[in-house]
């Protein structure tokens, strides 16, 4: 087989996918943590479909360790049906990945890529896609900076209002 | 650790096709991707993906687009998961991936995001939804309108574990 699975843009045909840890919320969630994060792949992959509760339209949020200082930066595409539209922002207290909505028939899908999360030496780069569509229709392209040289051993996702019952968080190990 | 990438299927194309079928697709894993490398030839370029059978307008879209001078973004229904509403390029070097999320949940309308690259002309991003709580069993490849995938066409479906 010559086609190249990984990632949303591609990867090594080499490489392979494993699963570190799922989360699918039996009640309602004002965060997501996966903690302890494994040292010993090459990259890492976030996959949710997830909707919220007592918000409208929101954004995912994410810190990395703990951090909460302004170390992050992001820019992002986002195609609402109408226009095309761009952004960045520097200086923030964490980055956005792709919208969740309040309605449990439009999940909001994201898919990040976390690269070279083990590296002491570099400040850590996360791109995303992800969308929804019905109620609020919205389609993504993020790429997140945190600027920090540690390794990433924690995710917290958090979002206005909470995850929904039945939401999904799924954290794998890119080897490299 | 066991790898949670797991190939369910494979097709490539001998000869000039209109739609391409996976079936009894195992309801084990957590997600759905498929990969094309795909080229069209006919009346109508719009590539899409059905869902267990289902041809009605039940799938709605929002897309970006840009190619390089301008972009694009438009959201609707259609018959299927849209994958690019371009025309694809004659021969197969057109690439798609699309991931369809908890595909086999019973309690969830299912999310496809897909990624559709065409050196020659656009890039492309889509978000679709198809209207049914029902756990994805087969995959159709199509057209909307009446072509063909031409030969050298692959298309590549993955389990992912979850």
């Amino acid at each position: 087989m010559s086609l190249i699975p990984l990632g949303f843009f591609g990867g090594g045909s080499s490489a392979s996918l494993e699963l570190i840890s799922t989360q699918v919320l039996a009640s309602a969630a004002t965060s997501v943590t996966f903690s302890s994060i494994p040292q010993t792949y090459k990259h890492l992959q976030l996959r949710y479909a997830a909707y919220a509760t007592n918000v409208g339209l929101t954004a995912v949020t994410i810190n990395l360790n703990g951090d909460n200082a302004s170390n992050y930066a992001q820019h992002s595409l986002d195609g609402d049906g109408a226009s095309v539209s761009s952004f960045n922002s520097s200086s923030r207290i964490n980055f956005n990945s792709p919208y969740i909505y309040s309605n449990a028939n439009s999940l909001g899908a994201g898919i990040l890529d976390f690269l070279d999360y083990t590296s002491t030496t570099k400040n850590k780069t996360m791109r995303g896609f992800g969308g929804l569509v019905s109620g609020q229709s919205h389609i993504n392209l993020v790429s997140g900076l945190w600027m920090s040289t540690a390794a990433i051993s924690s995710i917290v996702l958090t979002t206005n209002g909470q995850f929904a019952t039945t939401s999904r968080f799924s954290l794998y190990g890119v080897k490299g | 650790m066991a790898t949670a990438l797991t190939p369910i299927a494979w097709q490539s194309l001998s000869s000039a096709t209109a739609s391409v079928t996976f079936s009894s697709i195992p309801s084990s894993y957590r997600d759905l991707r498929l990969v094309m490398q795909f080229g069209y030839s006919g009346s109508g370029g719009t590539p899409i993906v059905q869902l267990n059978g289902d041809t009605a307008y039940n799938y709605n879209y929002v897309v970006m687009e840009g190619n390089g001078a301008s972009t694009f973004s438009s959201t609707g229904n259609q018959p299927g998961m849209t994958l690019t509403f371009r025309t694809p390029p004659t021969s197969a070097t057109a690439i798609v991936t699309l991931d369809i999320l908890d595909y086999s949940a019973t309690d969830k309308h299912k999310t496809g995001l897909s990624r559709y690259n065409d050196a020659a002309a656009w890039v492309n991003a889509t978000s679709n939804r198809w209207s049914s709580t029902s756990a994805v069993n087969s995959l159709t490849i199509t057209f909307v309108s009446a072509s063909t995938f031409p030969t050298g066409s692959t298309f590549a479906l993955y389990g992912i574990a979850g």
